[in-house]
Order: structure tokens, then sequence, then C-alpha cells
């Protein structure tokens, strides 16, 4: 079975959980300690899919959250077909900033997908969420899907992350 | 379905017309346009409807002409053949063309006829030719005059109609020849008066069928005469014709229709008989239901008394037409059968062509008569007459060639007219509404058919501009219809009952059919005519006038608006004057006519008839005055019938007969009249009617004659197109936008270069404009292509993209170079740097070669991986990696590093310049980068590829993305994607790589060992062979010196260094030394010579030198002055004595030192005598006796001293034993002291004087001796302390 490469990126304000999320997903662990990314950081891996012909690999690229170098941000974001948009619910203003980092995805990569993640669901009970997600609807054409989601507790992680891998199939 | 929408259309048109053309007759102009052209249409359309109506009324005139007065129908058809006449001078040369070929006959027409259209049309609009020139007088009159000279014609009408009958068929003499008209008048005349007779007797039912056989058979004779005979005899048939003509159609037309139907027939035969004969059966039909109607028109007035004439022209025709139809159906087979027919059955088919044609003829009568006239003419005289023979002439040609096609076109509209009345208008649209046009009155479907030619024919404008000049003339006979049918309500009755009125209708739809027909012929030359006629109501009217004024008033007035309708009303009022005048005067009519005609037609009388056109349209302005000019035109040329014999007779009888009836012809004309001068005095309506035949006209032109028609129009078109731009350029603009595409495609298909030419000066500015307007536009439109056409460029000439790049390039080129020549730098310094040598020393030290050496330091270039990175994405797109290597993780590291070149790009390198990231270097490895396209090479070596390397790297890079540059762009993941060709040459290039490596050569360490050993050689060997030279010399010279080896200690050794040489050993003697360097110099004078030979001397032996001593002493002390002893001891020889003279002293001393062995001589106690006697002393007493120490002595002491100045005096004293040691001492030293001053006083140098004491007795005083010898001071020599202090004497 052949392999595909993807190029996804993650997108969000600093300190949202980027890099968690990866971490959660390529290597199954957790961090409480706060590393901030600098520049970029590509992770890679291989998503097996339960159908078709071939099996994406995914590779991560966790772009740093502070987004003073615009430019930097923009080429980083050449060639990725998807995104994941990652934004605190703790934090509202990182919520308020998806949109800007949707149009910054979708200047660079106009037919790009999109995934938009509230991370920290941890610090949250169900209810709060719940209206969060009905607080902040992202419904565009390319975007494919808002996921609550805890690098913390794993929650949605995979999901998402399969999710995405199958939308790129 | 056409004439519905026509209809609908046509109210709109009205409307239009009615808001723009106004009252102007330039609305003309507008027929171009569609929107106009339709109005028209519509208008016909509406006219139609009351064509239909009206058109009954030419019909029923025609009708009447045929069937009720064959005499007024002579008289008309006398005026239509003047008309004819007048046309076909013209057209004659046309018919001579027509007959060529029937079924060409629209190609020859397009030849003539084309020209003959076009003069018209010329003529209609400014009136260019000659002929038209004097037409346009005439037709200026007409226009205005009509009315008036209707009326005038009205009152003349009755002898015209006499006359006018005769004229047309005279006229067709003449137009056969335009000169012989004049003579044909006569022959016209008996013609006219036969067919009179014959008339008179064929005003019965079977006077119609009789003038059509009369007419067959005529024309077959005709036929067989030939053209120019043709002529003669087609006057005589004419004249028969003109009685059937009179009968069955029209006063005169119906004659010379009928004439001209057997020429027609006969030149169809010649050329495209079928077409003329199936039409001319075929309108019979189609004019049967038509006719109905048209009959009703007719009718009214004229119907009553010819209604008999025309129910036995119209049963004659019926019968034979529905005979004819089955043939005709089939137009093509019908007409070449009757062709055939016609040229085997002349006589037959003439017949059964001639009734059709009277039928049709009654309504068209005008147009037919001339046609048949100008048929008769262009048989002989086309062929006779040039095409451009006189401009009467040519009138008359297109006249007669009118005349042909009108009997052709009314054939064609026999057979088609239902057809195309019915289907050809459902099919095509165009058709349609031309039919509408033209169907109003009957012409429609013939119009169809020349559409049809006419839309086969590309130029639609043409097309439409005789569509609406058909529909103008469509119209106007519409209304004259209109009145026609008013004028004559029983008309209607009578074509209700009567199939004949059908003919009528037929007749009416030929009229506007024949011209079509006509057009379509050859002879379309004559319809033409006509339609120019009609188009250019003034010239029509002119060519009409002349003969109508013969024939009837009434068809001047109508003439003017058209000639159909001229024809229409004219046949009407004749038909009333008919009906007035009865038998007698069609005959008189018919014959009278053609001798009116024939005059006129000579130019006195087309001049005259305009003139008179011209007065009467002002008088005719009020309806009233009109009618009354009318009559008045009536009554003169009734006058002018009576002038002329046959015409006076003719008259005298008419008058006689009904001037009731001419009456109330005439108010009949009256109200015609009217309603034409309305229709004159609003152009719109008269020009409307027009319209549809310009159409035709136009169309048949086109038909015909393609090429004449452009030639026509080439000139103007542009000036048309302009006009109406200025008029409007949007309706402009927009009914070209349509085309512009298609065109502008057709035309690059053709010649795509032209259009290139045309564009490209203009395509920098539109894409500037474009950029304007959208500035993204353009881009967004060449970028996808930039890139495919930047490639191409490059396979196709590499230097120019070289050159154009450059300055972008120029830091990639400047690094390649700087690399270049730092490689250079890196070989000079290898080979001759400090590590070159070091690897030399090496290299002999360990015995191993240098360039094994220079390989071992090479340090071989080993590939890890090389990736083919998608630049933006940073996948990797290929990747080469070596077996049993560890993998590298292609993706992270592509990802990696694209990302670390993206931060370069965007954040280290300056704003505006774009670097590259080229290479990272860790350890001894390093990563070279080279970009290319959208992506970028990168390759993970260990060592230190050389620049070689990278040159294979820009190589395999640019082969790459040259092959796969697209699939390389749009690389989404899929390595499977990408050609095994890719990796392949990734392959190459690794190889490539790990052989590169390995290229070091020796080459210049090579030179430099060569360099080095004859550095060291040369002066190596230099050194040997000078050593070998000197040693050859040193040999030489010590040969030499063998000769002083007895004579020296030790061997003489030479020592060569050049030309110096250095002696060395020792010998005895220094005369041996010489004597050696002397022997050197004479072996080699030139040599420089160190003689260093060293002169040894050997001890004496001390018993010899002892012995020496004892002689030495032994011989001194020989002398008596001298008494001595020589002690010896080694190397010293002490001397004990006195001697007496003191010069002695020296003797001695020399003697003891020149022994040899004898280094120092001890000549202390050697004292000469006055030294010798010692001073006593007392006993304890230190003080010097007196006497011992005299001045003598003293003296002799001093002049010894002086006369030695190296010895001193040493003064020595002594004492006795007696006492203390201690005071014996200093008592001697005392003394010694004193005798120093006692010499001191004497003057002696005390420097020389040295004291001595001592306690001890002398030296040869014995202790046994008395010791007075002890106390003593005595003296010894010592070396003076210095020579210097020497007692002056």
């Amino acid at each position: 079975m052949s392999v595909v490469s993807k190029k996804i990126c993650l997108l969000g304000d600093f300190c949202v959980g980027k890099t968690s999320l990866i971490r959660r997903f390529v290597d199954g662990q957790f961090s409480d300690q706060y590393l901030s990314t600098v520049g970029v950081k590509i992770s890679r891996k291989v998503v097996l899919l339960p159908e078709g012909e071939h099996n994406v690999e995914l590779l991560i690229w966790d772009i740093e959250g502070h987004t003073s170098f615009r430019n930097v941000a923009r080429s980083y974001l050449q060639g990725a077909k998807a995104a994941i948009i990652v934004a605190d619910v703790k934090r509202q203003d990182t919520i308020l900033n998806v949109e800007k980092h949707l149009d910054l995805f979708f200047t660079v990569n106009p037919q790009g997908w999109i995934l938009v993640a509230f991370n920290k669901s941890d610090l949250l009970n169900p209810s709060q969420l719940e209206t969060l997600l009905m607080q902040y609807p992202f419904e565009q054409a390319q975007i494919v899907d808002t996921y609550i989601t805890s690098a913390k507790t794993g929650e949605a992680v995979d999901e998402m992350f399969q999710c995405i891998a199958e939308k790129l199939a | 379905m056409a004439s519905s929408k026509q209809n609908q259309g046509s109210a709109e048109a009205k409307l239009k017309r009615n808001g723009q053309n106004g009252g102007t007759p330039p609305t003309v102009p507008d027929p171009w346009n569609q929107d106009e052209a339709f109005d028209f249409w519509s208008d016909v359309g509406n006219r139609e409807e009351n064509f239909d109506q009206v058109p009954p009324s030419e019909q029923s005139t025609g009708s009447k002409f045929s069937g009720g007065h064959p005499a007024q129908d002579d008289k008309l058809a006398g005026v239509l053949e003047d008309l004819q006449e007048l046309l076909s001078q013209k057209p004659s040369p046309s018919q001579t063309q027509p007959p060529p070929t029937m079924t060409e006959q629209d190609k020859a027409r397009s030849l003539s006829p084309t020209l003959d259209l076009t003069q018209k049309i010329h003529k209609f609009q400014p009136g260019l030719d000659e002929d038209e020139v004097e037409l346009p007088p005439s037709r200026i009159s007409p226009e205005s005059a009509s009315p008036p000279e209707i009326a005038s014609v009205a009152e003349s009408v009755p002898p015209a109609d006499s006359a006018s009958p005769e004229p047309p068929i005279a006229s067709a003499h003449p137009t056969t020849s335009p000169e012989a008209a004049k003579t044909p008048p006569p022959i016209d005349l008996a013609a006219i008066a036969s067919f009179l007779s014959s008339r008179k007797g064929e005003k019965a039912t079977t006077q119609q069928q009789d003038p059509v056989q009369s007419f067959t058979p005529d024309v077959t004779p005709s036929q067989p005469r030939g053209e120019g005979e043709t002529l003669i005899a087609f006057p005589q048939k004419d004249e028969p014709d003109v009685k059937a003509e009179n009968i069955l159609p029209f006063q005169g037309k119906t004659p010379p229709r009928e004439k001209v139907i057997p020429f027609q027939q006969k030149p169809p035969e010649e050329e495209n008989l079928p077409s003329s004969e199936p039409e001319t059966p075929t309108p019979e039909t189609l004019v049967s239901p038509d006719l109905e109607p048209e009959q009703e028109t007719l009718s009214p007035a004229e119907a009553a008394s010819r209604l008999d004439t025309l129910l036995d022209a119209v049963f004659p025709l019926t019968e034979e037409s529905p005979e004819d139809h089955p043939a005709t159906p089939p137009p093509d087979p019908a007409r070449e059968d009757q062709k055939e027919d016609r040229e085997n059955q002349s006589s037959e088919t003439v017949a059964t062509s001639a009734s059709p044609w009277a039928n049709p003829f009654p309504t068209p009568p005008p147009p037919p008569p001339r046609k048949t006239v100008e048929e008769h003419k262009p048989s002989a005289p086309a062929s006779q007459n040039g095409a451009n023979s006189g401009a009467r002439n040519g009138s008359r040609n297109g006249s007669d060639q009118n005349g042909r096609q009108k009997p052709t076109g009314t054939v064609r509209s026999g057979t088609k007219p239902f057809l195309r009345s019915q289907a050809k208008k459902k099919e095509d649209p165009l058709k349609s509404f031309r039919d509408l046009l033209l169907s109003p009155t009957p012409p429609p479907p013939p119009v169809e058919e020349e559409e049809d030619n006419l839309l086969d024919t590309p130029d639609l404008l043409l097309e439409a501009s005789l569509e609406q000049l058909q529909g103008w003339a469509q119209e106007r006979q519409a209304t004259a219809a209109e009145r026609e049918a008013d004028l004559s309500p029983l008309v209607e009755d009578l074509e209700a009952e009567l199939t004949p009125p059908m003919a009528s209708v037929e007749e009416i739809e030929e009229i506007t059919p024949p011209v079509r027909n006509r057009e379509e012929l050859t002879p379309p030359m004559a319809p033409v005519e006509e339609v120019e006629e009609i188009t250019s109501p003034v010239g029509n009217r002119e060519e009409l006038t002349p003969p109508m004024a013969p024939v009837e008033e009434v068809e001047e007035i109508t003439s003017p608006v058209g000639e159909q309708e001229t024809v229409a009303e004219p046949p009407t009022v004749s038909h009333q004057e008919v009906v007035l005048e009865d038998e007698l005067e069609p005959q008189i009519q018919t014959e009278p006519v053609p001798e009116q005609v024939m005059p006129p037609e000579t130019i006195s009388e087309v001049v005259s008839a305009p003139s008179e056109a011209l007065d009467p349209p002002e008088m005719s302005s009020p309806s009233s005055p009109k009618a009354e000019e009318v009559v008045e035109a009536i009554q003169q040329q009734l006058e002018r019938i009576n002038q002329s014999d046959r015409q006076g007779d003719r008259k005298e009888e008419l008058n006689e007969a009904d001037f009731a009836q001419v009456r109330q012809l005439i108010g009949q004309l009256e109200t015609k009249l009217s309603s034409l001068e309305n229709q004159v005095y609003e152009p719109t309506e008269v020009i409307n009617p027009l319209v549809p035949l310009m159409v035709q006209l136009l169309k048949m032109k086109v038909g015909v004659s393609q090429e004449a028609m452009t030639e026509l129009l080439v000139p103007i078109i542009d000036d048309i197109i302009q006009q109406r731009v200025t008029q409007d350029q949007v309706a402009m603009s927009q009914a070209l936008a349509q085309v512009l595409p298609l065109a502008i495609e057709q035309e690059i298909q053709r010649s795509p270069r032209a259009i290139a030419r045309a564009i490209a000066p203009e395509i920098a500015a539109a894409l500037q404009e474009q950029n304007k307007l959208e500035r993204d536009a353009i881009p967004e439109a060449l970028g996808p292509a930039m890139g495919r056409a930047i490639k191409a460029q490059i396979e196709l000439e590499r230097d120019a993209m070289v050159d154009a790049l450059y300055p972008v390039v120029g830091n990639t080129i400047s690094k390649y170079m700087g690399e270049l020549v730092a490689s250079i730098n890196e070989k000079v310094d290898q080979t001759l740097s400090l590590s070159g040598v070091q690897r030399k020393i090496k290299a002999r030290i360990q015995g191993v070669s240098e360039a094994e050496l220079i390989l071992q330091e090479a340090s071989p270039v080993k590939v890890q991986a090389i990736f083919l990175i998608h630049k933006a994405s940073g996948l990797v797109i290929a990747e080469m990696q070596p077996h049993g290597e560890q993998r590298l993780e292609s993706n992270m590291i592509a990802g990696m590093l694209t990302a670390i070149r993206s931060f370069v790009n965007d954040c280290i390198a300056e704003s505006g310049q774009i670097a590259e990231l080229n290479e990272i270097e860790y350890g001894n490895s390093r990563i070279i980068l080279e970009v290319a396209g959208y992506c970028y090479l990168a390759v993970a070596v260990e060592g230190n590829p050389s620049t070689a390397v990278v040159k294979h790297l820009r190589r395999t890079l640019g082969e790459i993305t040259q092959k796969h540059g697209q699939l390389i762009e749009q690389y989404d993941g899929d390595r499977a994607g990408m050609p095994d060709s890719v990796t392949q040459a990734l392959e190459q290039l690794e190889q490539k790589l790990q052989k590169s490596g390995q290229q070091k050569s020796p080459s210049a360490l090579l030179t430099l060992l060569v360099i080095l050993l004859i550095v060291v050689v040369l002066p190596w060997s230099y050194f040997q062979v000078r050593g070998f030279l000197d040693r050859r010399l040193e040999s030489q010279i010590e040969s030499a010196l063998t000769d002083l080896e007895n004579a020296s200690y030790s061997q003489l050794t030479p020592t060569v260094n050049g030309k110096r040489v250095i002696l060395s050993g020792r010998v005895p003697l220094e005369q041996v030394k010489a004597d050696a360097e002397k022997m050197v110099a004479g072996i080699n004078s030139n040599l420089e010579v160190d003689n260093q030979i060293i002169v040894v001397q050997i001890p004496p032996d001390p018993a010899n030198v002892a012995n020496t001593v004892a002689v030495v002493a032994s011989l001194l002390n020989r002398s008596n002055n001298v008494n001595l002893t020589a002690g010896y001891q080694p190397g010293t020889v002490i001397l004990r004595g006195n001697f007496n003279n003191p010069e002695d002293y020296k003797l001695i001393v020399e003697s003891f030192d020149q022994i040899p062995g004898i280094e120092t001589v001890n000549t202390a106690q050697l004292l000469p005598e006055f030294l010798r006697e010692r001073v006593f002393f007392e006993m304890g007493s230190s003080r010097v006796p007196f006497g011992s120490l005299s001045n003598a002595r003293v003296n002799q002491i001093r002049n010894f001293l002086a006369e030695y100045p190296e010895i001193g005096l040493r003064i020595i004293g002594h004492s006795d034993s007696a006492g203390p040691a201690q005071s014996n001492q200093e008592l001697a030293m005392e003394r010694a002291k004193n005798v120093q001053s006692v010499l001191l006083s004497q003057g002696l140098d005390p420097e020389r004087l040295a004291i001595n004491g001592t306690a001890e007795p002398p030296p040869e005083v014995e202790t046994n001796d008395s010791a007075d010898r002890s106390r003593v001071v005595r003296f010894e020599l010592m070396p003076a302390p210095s020579a210097s202090s020497l007692p002056a004497p």
C-alpha cells in the first residue's frame, strides 16, 4: 500500500496547545511544561486509512504561535493541503483570532481544508463547551469540522487527525 | 404565418415609418434598416390586407381589361407598352441577354439586367443614366404631375385607350428596336387594328381564349422568325395578342403581355422557357384564387362591362389553367415541358401561356405589355441592340426585359404562387415578409421566389432594399387595389363567382411576381425596369407616362407611385373608359395606343408625357382638381388619339359610343387619382409600396448578378454605413455587433496574417487599457503560460534567455564564479603550499608515491542522500539513499530544510533580494541545496565535493525540471505519481558525485619534483666537477713539491679551491718554504697561493752548549782584561768574573747569548774592576770610609751605567755575624743606603740604584774569615728597571 505524503499545518495563537496536540498525536505523550516553539517544528506520522488505496503520511508543521513573522508563517504554509487552527477554550481572544488564521491560510492555500480545534477542553465542563461551540460556529465550505480537543486527555485528538487524513486521502 | 407576423410588424412598421419617414421620400433609404424595412413590410402586410382588397381592383382592372374592355385594355396596354418600350429601350439589350438561357435567365439577367436595374436604381436615387436623365424630368413630372397627367390622360384616355393599346404594341416593336419604335407604330397600328378587331370578337369569353390562341400562334411564329424578325412578327402577334390581351387582361397591357408571353415563351424556350411556361400556368392558377379578390376590386366599375370578357377570359384561363397547373405544378418540368411545347408546340403552349398571361397581365398589364413588347424587342432587338443601346433603347430594352421578366415572373408566379403564397411564405421568414409585402398584391409569391434568389444571394441589404421596393410597389398596388376594390364592389362578386378573377388576382400577384420572375429570369431586366420605375416613380412615370398617357391617365396617376399601381389604376380607368367605349374603344385603344406609344416613345412623346405629368401633379394636389386634371389628361390623350388617325377614329368611336361611361370611369379615375395624389403627397405611402419592390429588385439584381450589384453598391456601401452610423451609432453598432465575432472569426480563418497585421499595432495599447481596467486580469491570463513559454524559449534559444535573465541571475553567476576562482586558488595553494611540501617529505619517508598520498588526502565524496523536494510544501518528490546506509527520514529532513530555506529567504535575506541557501555544513558533511523552479535538490554528502559536483547537480536539476516541471509543480504528495526517470536521474547523479570525488591529478606535484631535482642536481654536479678539477690540480702541485721532501720535516700538502691554493707542512728553513711557493707558481702562475708552511727549529744539546760555553769562556779569558767563569744550566749561562774594559761587557754577553741552546745570560756577578772592589766598614759602623768611594770610581760607575742603560746597579750591604742579627740587618741596610746616598750625591740615577742589606756575609766570605770582610758593601749588576733613566753624562 503506497503512502501519500501530505503537509498540514497547525496554526493558532501562542500557547494554545498546538505542539501538545502534535505530541499527543505523534508520540502519545503530554507534558505540562510549556516550551515555546521557535520557527517551525515538523513532525511526521503515517495515518492508516481503513479504506482507500493508500495511507497518508502526515507531515505536520507546527508553526510558532507568535505571528509577528507573518511572512515566515506564510511561506511555512505554502503547499499545505490542510490546516488545523487551534484555539484555547479558556482564552477567548484565541478563539476570536481563529478568523485571522483562517484568512492567512486561505490566502496562501485557497484550496486547502481547515479543521478548527478548541483545545484544552479538560479545563471546561461539557456544558460550557457546548455553549462555546454554539457561540463560535465556523461554517465555511472548506472548514471540515470543529473539534473540541484536549491534548492532555487525548480527547478527539486522534479523531481529528484521522479526519484530516481521510479528507486528504 | 408570415403574413400575420408581417401584419403585426407592419403595423409597428407603419407607425415607425410615419414617424420617421413622414412625408419625406428620402425615407426610402430606410429600407436598408431592417426595422424600417420590416415596418414597410408590416405596412405592406397591412396594406396587403387592404391590397387583398385592393389588388382585386388591380386585378379587376386587369380582369376588366382582359375581359371587359379589350379596347381599354389595349389602350392601357398601349400606355403600358409605351412605358414598357421606354423601359424596354433600356432593357432591350438586357433582353438579348435574357434569352440566352431561361433557366439561366437569372444569371443572364444578372449581367445586363443588373446593369439596367442598377441604372434604374441609380435613376431612382439620382438619375444617373442619360436615359434616366431624360426620365428624371418625366419622373419628376409624374410624381407631381402624374395625377394631372392622369387627369389629362383621363380626358384623353378614351382615345388614348384606343391609341394606347396600340402603342404598347408599337412600343413593343420599338422596344425591340428603339429606332424601330418609330417605324413600328404603323405596324402596331395595323396590328392594333387587327387586335381590336379580334378583341371585339374576343370580347366574349372566347375572345380571351382566342387572343391567347392568337397569341400563341403569333408567338410561335415569332420564335421561328428569330429575334430580329420577331419584332415585326411580334407586333403582328401583338395585335392578335393585344386583342386577346385586351379581351383578357387589360386594355393594352394584356396584348403586350400576350405578345410578351409568346416572346417570353420563345425566349424561355430558347433560354429557359420552362420557367416561363410553368410560371404562366401557375400564375393562372394562382391568379384564379387571387384574382377573385382582385377581380372584386377590379370589377366594381369595370366588372360590369368587362365581367363577361373577364369571365370569358378567366374561364378559358381557368380551364386552361387547371390543365396547365397539373402540368405546371412541377414548375421546372412543366416549364421545361412548356418550353418544349412552346418550341415544338409554340402555338399551343403559347395559347396556354397566353391565357394565363392574359389573366395575370390584366393586373400587371402595364408591365407585361412592356414585357411583351420588350420581349418582342429583345428577342430580335435585344440581339440587334446592344445591351447598352441608346438610353431610350436601354430603357426600352429594360422594359422589354421587364416584360419578359414579368411574363416569366408571372409564369413562375403562376406555378409557384400557390406554393409560394402558401408554403413558401411559411418557409422563409424573409420570404414570408416579402411575400406578405408582395402578397398584398399578388406578387408576394413571386417575390418570394425572387427573395429566394435574393436569399441565395448573399447581399441581404440589397435584398432588403429590393424587398422594400417590392413592398412599396405592392403597397402601391395594394392601395390602388383597395381603391379599385372600393370602387368596384361588384368585382368582388365577380371574383367570387368567377375563376377568372383568380386570374386577375394571379395577375396582380404576377405583377408583383413578374418583377421577381423578371428578376429571376434573364429578362428580369424588364422587371427590374419596372421595379426601377416603381422605385423611381419619376422615371417609371416618365417611361410609364408616355405609355400611360396613351394608355390611360390613370396609369400615370398611379404610376408615380409605382408601375403596378399605375398599371392597376390605369387599367381600372381604362376599364372604365373601356366600359364606356366598349368594344370599339379597346380596338381603337389598342391601335391608337401603339401609335401614340410609338411616337411618344420616340423622344417627343416621352418628353411630353413627363411634362404633362409634371403639370398634372400640381393640378392633382387637390383631389377634385386631380380628377379634373385626370379628365383633362384623358381628354388630352383622347385628343392625341384623335390626332392620330387610328386614334382619332377610335376616339371618335369611343366618344360616340360611351362618353358617359368614360366619364364614370373618369370619376372613378378621379377618385383613384385623388387617392394616388394623397399617396404622392405622402411620399411614405408612395414610397412604402415601392419598398417591397425595391427589395425585390435588389433581390433580383442580386440573384441575377451578384457581381454587378456588388460593383454598384461597393462604392456606396461605405457611405451608407457611415451615414447610418452618424444617424444612429448605437443601432449600427448593435446591428454589426452580432456579426462581428463571426466575421472576425471567419477572417481569422481565412487570412490570419491579415488580421494579425490589423490588430498588431494596437495590441500593446489594448493590453495597457486592459491593465487600467483590471490590473490582475492580464497577469492572471498570462501567468499560467509564462512558465511554459519561458521553458519553450529556453529550449528554442538558450542564449537569449540567458541574456535576458543575466541581471537577475547575476547573483547566482557571481556566486558560481566565486566558487570557480576559489577552487582554482585552492588547487594552487595545495600544490605549492607547505602541505604540498609536507606531502612530498612524507612520501619520501614512507617510500610511497606522492600521488598515492594525494589520493589519500582527497577525502572521498560519499553521498548520503539526495532529495528532490517540492519547494512549497517541503514534500519529497524523489529521493536517493544508498543501500545499506542508515536511511534518513526524508520527509522530515525535507520539511526542515524547506522551513530553513523559507526562514533564510524571509528573515535573513535582504528585502527585495532573492537569496538562496546553498549549503549547510556540519562536520565533514554538508547538505548542498540547488533550487530550480518549483523544487530544489538537497544533497547530503560527506567530504568536500568539488565544483564539478555542483555542476552535475545543476545540470541534473535542470534536466529534471525541464522534463517534469509540470508534474513537479502539481505534486501533491503521491510519489507514485512521479515518473521513475526522476529517481533514475538522482541515482545517476549520485554515481557521478561518487566518481567526481576521485579525480585529482598529481601533475602539479610532478612538476614540482622536477623543479626540485633540477635545483638540487645542477649545483651538486657543478660542485662535483669543480672538485674533480681541484683534485687534479692538487695532485699536480703535490708531485711538484716532492722535490722538497728531503728538506722538510713533514710532507708538504697543497689544497686547491678554485684558484686558491693552500700549502701546508713544516720545514726547517724559510728557504724551503719559499722554494715550495715558487714551485706552485711554476705550475700555474694564476693560482693564488696561501703559503701556510711552518718553519720548525730543534733545541741544542746541553753538553754541546756547555762545551760551547766553556769554549767561549776560555776564548774570552784569553784576553787580559777579562777574567770570568761561565756556569751553564739548560738554557741559562751564569757568568762571574770581572773585566777591565767596560766595553767588553757587551762582547761577553753577546758571545754567550749567541750560543744555540742558551736563552738567558746571567751577568749579575760579572763586574768590571771598579765595581769589584767592595766598600769596607768599621765594626758596627755604617759610615762610608772616606776614600773608598773616590770620585774617579764614582765616575767610572757613572760612565758604565751610562754606557749600558739596560743595566742597573744593586747595592748590597753585609754585616758581620757579631751582634744581633737584627741590628746586623739594619746595619747592612744602613751601609748599603749610605753607599747609595753617596752615589746619589754623585748624581747617579736613583732608579738604577737598588739597595739591599743582609746580615749574611758575602758569598765568598766564610765564617772563618775575618769579620772585617764581612762588614762590606758590594755591588751587583741588575737589569735596569727602565732603560730610560740614563744619567746624563
